[in-house]
């Protein structure tokens, strides 16, 4: 690992002000959520991004610290997080998921924090930011993709609107849409009508950028909807 | 220890560990650059996506090791970083920075790193891309705009293509761009056909993605523009 050598070359690197400096930068960043969290399904700390990411906006980190999961998530959701914390356990290396969450695209990485065998949890950090689609910083990384999905916005829609919205997020064409789903032309433009009629009338600027912040895929239309 | 302010019970779950694990997380992170510099803005240590910023695509962390910037950067932008590292260390507080590098809008957050008696104090960088309209996240921070920008595939643009894709990227239409620019609609529609043509045909759907990638507004239209040399000219 290149931070593993760096360290032997550079030694100051590994002092305590630089951890602490480095601790500090990444728990007040506005756009980077953190969270220790431990496999009986609780979050034990977090910092204020992560409450925004996953509560709103007013959200703060005293809502989620120390409590059970359970207080404000799905059930879907708790049961895959907890089988990914179970696989970074066994296999001691971190994964990088891909949630839409509130309507927007989000990757977290999950880490080991390295705990006592006789402890009665294990603890892990997961670090999140949201991120549009395309993030070319994630094109060549093995990222899990999250089944359940929390559409936000576009939770009016329809699977089959949702798939057009996707389309429109790439830049297509009705008809190029028309042709890649076996639908006519003005069947497209008829969902592309009822879905900016259910987005407040957004224009095919508007629809994209609302696709392009939830990175949303064809795949993203069937997913489990929480 | 600064972490230790957020919680009163911190010190049973942040420990040494933890910070271990932090350092270790935001290293391989793909999607945020980490880099630690030093008072002479010469790179220490870069994760990937860093080496990406700093150098350019398909740079390494190990050609970030002892990079100094003054390499690759034009010197009125290399003096601006030096006066905010000056700041920082000034102040023992966090700087933003934002700019666009290779046509993608970055903020970079400075923190300083408590140097022992006499050495030379260094500095943590964390840099994400942040695409247009998301700049509400910095408000409680101040915000340094450089004046230096590299636009990447953008660069073929003439100052008012810029703006007119800066404005685009707003959702206006070619009436609203020419009543903000003073320009009749026909102009406007000409300067998009042209943009549209310098960028490999893309439509307006396309044209709108990328002026919010790079964040583009009207002040960026008149910056000066700069190349980075990439990987193989350092």
């Amino acid at each position: 690992m290149t931070e593993q050598s760096h360290k032997s070359n550079n030694p100051s690197l590994v002092d305590t002000n630089l951890r602490a400096a480095v601790w500090e930068s990444l728990t007040l960043d506005p756009t980077i959520g953190v969270a220790i969290v431990t496999d009986e399904a609780r979050t034990l700390w977090c910092n204020k991004r992560q409450a925004e990411i996953f509560g709103g906006d007013n959200a703060t980190a005293e809502l989620f610290n120390g409590r059970l999961w359970s207080t404000y998530f799905p059930q879907d959701w708790i049961e895959e997080r907890l089988k990914l914390l179970a696989e970074v356990k066994a296999t001691g290396k971190a994964i990088v998921l891909r949630t839409i969450w509130q309507g927007k695209q989000q990757f977290s990485q999950i880490r080991l924090i390295p705990d006592r065998e006789d402890n009665e949890f294990q603890r892990f950090l997961v670090v999140t930011r949201r991120q549009p689609a395309g993030a070319h910083e994630v094109a060549n990384q093995d990222v899990r993709m999250s089944e359940v999905a929390m559409l936000g916005e576009l939770s009016s829609l329809t699977e089959r609107e949702l798939e057009v919205l996707a389309l429109i997020g790439q830049g297509l064409t009705s008809k190029e849409i028309a042709a890649l789903l076996h639908r006519s032309e003005k069947t497209i433009e008829n969902h592309r009508y009822s879905l900016s009629k259910k987005l407040e009338g957004a224009s095919a600027v508007a629809l994209s950028a609302m696709a392009a912040q939830a990175g949303l895929t064809m795949d993203d239309s069937k997913r489990k909807r929480v | 220890m600064p972490g230790n302010s957020h919680q009163p019970h911190d010190k049973n779950i942040v420990g040494r560990e933890v910070r271990e694990v932090a350092w270790d997380a935001l290293a391989s992170d793909p999607t945020v650059g980490l880099s630690i510099v030093d008072e002479d803005a010469r790179t220490l240590f870069c994760n990937a996506r860093a080496a990406e910023y700093y150098i350019g695509p398909g740079a390494t962390p190990e050609q970030c090791f002892g990079f100094g910037w003054a390499s690759n950067l034009p010197a009125k932008a290399l003096e601006l970083r030096k006066e905010i590292l000056a700041k920082v260390k000034a102040q023992n507080g966090p700087m933003v920075v934002r700019t666009i590098l290779a046509g993608k809008q970055i903020y970079a957050v400075i923190y300083p790193i408590p140097s022992h008696n006499g050495e030379k104090m260094q500095f943590v960088h964390i840099l994400r891309s942040i695409p247009g309209g998301a700049t509400e996240y910095f408000k409680s921070m101040p915000v340094i705009e450089t004046e230096e920008i590299d636009l990447g595939p953008l660069n073929v643009l003439s100052p008012r293509e810029l703006e007119v894709l800066a404005l685009v990227g707003q959702n206006l239409s070619s009436k609203e761009i020419g009543a903000i620019l003073h320009r009749s609609e026909k102009t406007v529609e000409n300067h998009r056909y042209s943009i549209s043509k310098k960028l490999e045909g893309a439509s307006a759907v396309e044209l709108a993605a990328i002026a919010r990638q790079a964040g583009l507004t009207l002040k960026d239209a008149t910056r000066r523009k700069f190349k980075r040399r990439g990987p193989s000219g350092s």
